[in-house]
């Protein structure tokens, strides 16, 4: 009797809860929504005084790093699990609420999450609990693999084997996936934010400059290439130097920003060839002739997937939008997941 | 210049086919097969297949819409307008199933049978408990009639054995005119002194009180000296087991025949049903009479 009640006033939602950016999709809507999971909290009156949450999403996103020191900008998300657990809870309620804005009653909707597939009992414990604390009236955990192969529109079902690798904020997942379910996974802890790590470091080691998160996040995106192409690009940034103390100009190209995310892209290249290892020869011959699958914001780094085909030798494919290819996904299994079973994942 | 050069490779895309626009763009690059293999990964198969628009050897759509947007790429062609060509041969737009279809016909598990197996027996053994609980509460009346007649029927043989004639015995039914009156119960005890063994069921207990007092037999004892008595009655129960002392007279009923044995015959008096019985010719050398009285 409750159960139809509440289905009339919530909406089933699914959640792509990413350290970068969370992404939700309405059960007959589609994505509605695609913020950063940023928060913005004001401490009042002294160290010891409230916390209230200024900012949510977009708007927090803008204040990191321009924040006076009663204000935090901080990303609850870290690796893909939850670093702050009342914060994410908020942050969740937050959103939830945004979706449900019209409604009398507080919304308590069914919502499928997606969780890394090499996270700990603990951290899908955390992220559950977190779903439950922002009004979820039952939550199922799908794993992030699964959820980006049946948002590129991959043939899970079916008896051959389709590879998915999707590099998101925090955590790049490799799967090869098979009759529903998922042959080999492995979770790497390198993803967006190792890469503008690596370019903060680089700049700081190379041209003895500080340069903040976004100023780097926004480098990647403009000029960050993965393999060395025939065009070299160049950008002008801003940052403080560390000898002067001073913000100076400076040009970087592409081929150093290339140089700076070696690491983190070998990380990537030796997860994707350690999965080809693993994958049985059957599903490794399906995978040969079909090529593998990119998925996530990673996956608009320049000329990655060509990187990615001059390691492993075989055909690489982005999927069409890979930014809201797991959130589609988990969508997917919320409009049928009546019918499924073995496709959600388990504490 | 290089707009307008685009707009016309576009215009010219949207009137070729896929596989048409891909081998023109690939020839006007002096590029070979294998050249466009080595860069794609792709095998030789594949990329004729992709220039014969023979679609159906190539894997699903999805990846065969990447293959396409590779191979433009690669070629520095614009891939959207391919990819909306290549929508024209796709079989559909159906997405791909997520959930294997499945028949959902359960397998025999080895656990299964015996649960079954117990349900199938606790379910008889209930069937069995209840039926003879209906039985006993509908057929109540005759079988506990039928009981009465049945142990009065395994009473007959006794009370044919007996042979004791007590002195206010009017009738002498014989056992096969009880046996005659045996349906009903009312019919054979009220009035009728035949005697009853005391196995009767509860429910003739009134009238098998009756019939029981009309057989039971006095015995008077007295002794002139001190005289040890023992007396047994039909059941094996002592009934007296003592040591009179002089001149005090004892009473009592049982049911007979009774075993008496006399400690000290010569000095002891036995009335047996008002007939003084005379205790000498059983009276041994040394003073103890046995006998038994019917």
């Amino acid at each position: 009797m409750f159960g139809i009640l509440n289905s009339y006033f919530s909406n089933d939602l699914a959640i792509d809860l990413g350290t970068a950016n969370t992404l939700i999709y309405v059960r007959g809507k589609g994505v509605v929504l695609d913020e950063p999971s940023v928060v913005a909290i004001r401490q009042e009156g002294g160290p010891a005084g409230k916390k209230t949450i200024l900012a949510v999403g977009l708007e927090a996103k803008r204040m990191l790093g321009r924040a006076p020191a009663n204000i935090t900008a901080i990303r609850p998300m870290k690796d893909g699990v939850i670093a702050d657990f009342t914060v994410t809870e908020q942050m969740l309620k937050y959103f939830i609420r945004r979706i449900h804005e019209s409604r009398l009653f507080s919304p308590n909707p069914r919502i499928i999450i997606c969780v890394p597939v090499g996270s700990t009992q603990v951290e899908r414990r955390a992220i559950r609990e977190s779903a439950i604390g922002a009004g979820a009236r039952q939550v199922y955990l799908i794993e992030e693999p699964m959820a980006a192969a049946i948002g590129a529109d991959m043939p899970v079902a079916d008896a051959t084997g389709s590879m998915v690798v999707d590099i998101g904020g925090g955590t790049t997942e490799v799967g090869v996936i098979s009759l529903g379910g998922i042959v080999y996974a492995k979770s790497e802890r390198v993803g967006g934010d190792k890469f503008d790590q690596a370019i903060i470091d680089y700049i700081r080691r190379n041209y003895g400059m500080q340069i903040s998160e976004p100023t780097a996040e926004l480098i990647k995106k403009k000029i960050g290439s993965a393999f060395p192409g025939s065009e070299v690009l160049e950008m002008e940034v801003t940052g403080r130097n560390l000898a002067e103390g001073l913000p100076r100009k400076f040009t970087i190209s592409s081929n150093e920003i290339l140089e700076a995310l070696t690491e983190p892209l070998n990380a990537i290249v030796g997860a994707v060839k350690s999965a080809l290892e693993q994958t049985p020869p059957e599903l490794g011959a399906d995978i040969a002739e079909k090529g593998m699958v990119l998925t996530g914001g990673g996956a608009l780094l320049r000329d990655l997937d060509r990187l990615l085909v001059e390691e492993t030798g075989l055909p690489v494919i982005v999927a069409e939008d890979p930014l809201t290819c797991v959130a589609r996904g988990c969508g997917r299994a919320l409009e049928e997941m009546d019918k499924l079973g073995n496709v959600f994942a388990s504490e | 210049m290089s707009d307008l050069n685009q707009v016309n490779d576009s215009a010219e895309q949207s009137r070729l086919s896929v596989g048409e626009a891909l081998t023109a763009a690939r020839k006007s690059k002096n590029l070979e097969i294998d050249d466009v293999c080595a860069y794609l990964r792709l095998s030789p198969r594949q990329v004729l297949a992709l220039e014969n628009n023979d679609f159906s050897v190539l894997p699903e759509a999805t990846i065969t819409r990447g293959f396409i947007r590779n191979y433009a790429r690669m070629l520095e062609l614009d891939a959207e307008p391919l990819v909306r060509a290549y929508g024209a041969f796709s079989p559909s737009s159906q997405p791909q199933p997520i959930s294997i279809p499945s028949e959902n016909i359960m397998m025999p598990g080895k656990e299964k049978r015996p649960r079954l197996w117990y349900v199938m027996v606790s379910v008889l053994i209930l069937l069995l408990v209840a039926s003879w609980l209906i039985y006993m509460d509908y057929s109540g009346e005759p079988s506990s009639g039928l009981a009465v007649a049945l142990s009065e029927t395994k009473m007959l043989p006794e009370t044919r054995g007996q042979t004791v004639t007590l002195p206010d015995l009017s009738s002498t039914a014989t056992a096969a005119e009880a046996e005659m009156q045996l349906p009903s119960a009312e019919a054979v005890f009220p009035g009728a002194d035949l005697p009853v063994a005391p196995a009767a069921t509860a429910r003739i207990e009134a009238d098998q009180t009756v019939a029981t007092h009309a057989a039971l037999a006095e015995i008077r004892i007295k002794a002139r000296e001190n005289s040890w008595v023992r007396i047994t009655d039909a059941a094996n129960n002592k009934v007296m087991d003592k040591i009179l002392t002089s001149d005090i007279e004892e009473i009592l009923q049982g049911q007979p025949p009774f075993q008496v044995i006399v400690g000290n015959a010569p000095s002891t008096t036995l009335v047996f049903n008002q007939q003084t019985v005379d205790l000498a010719p059983v009276t041994g050398s040394d003073k103890v009479a046995r006998l038994k009285l019917e």
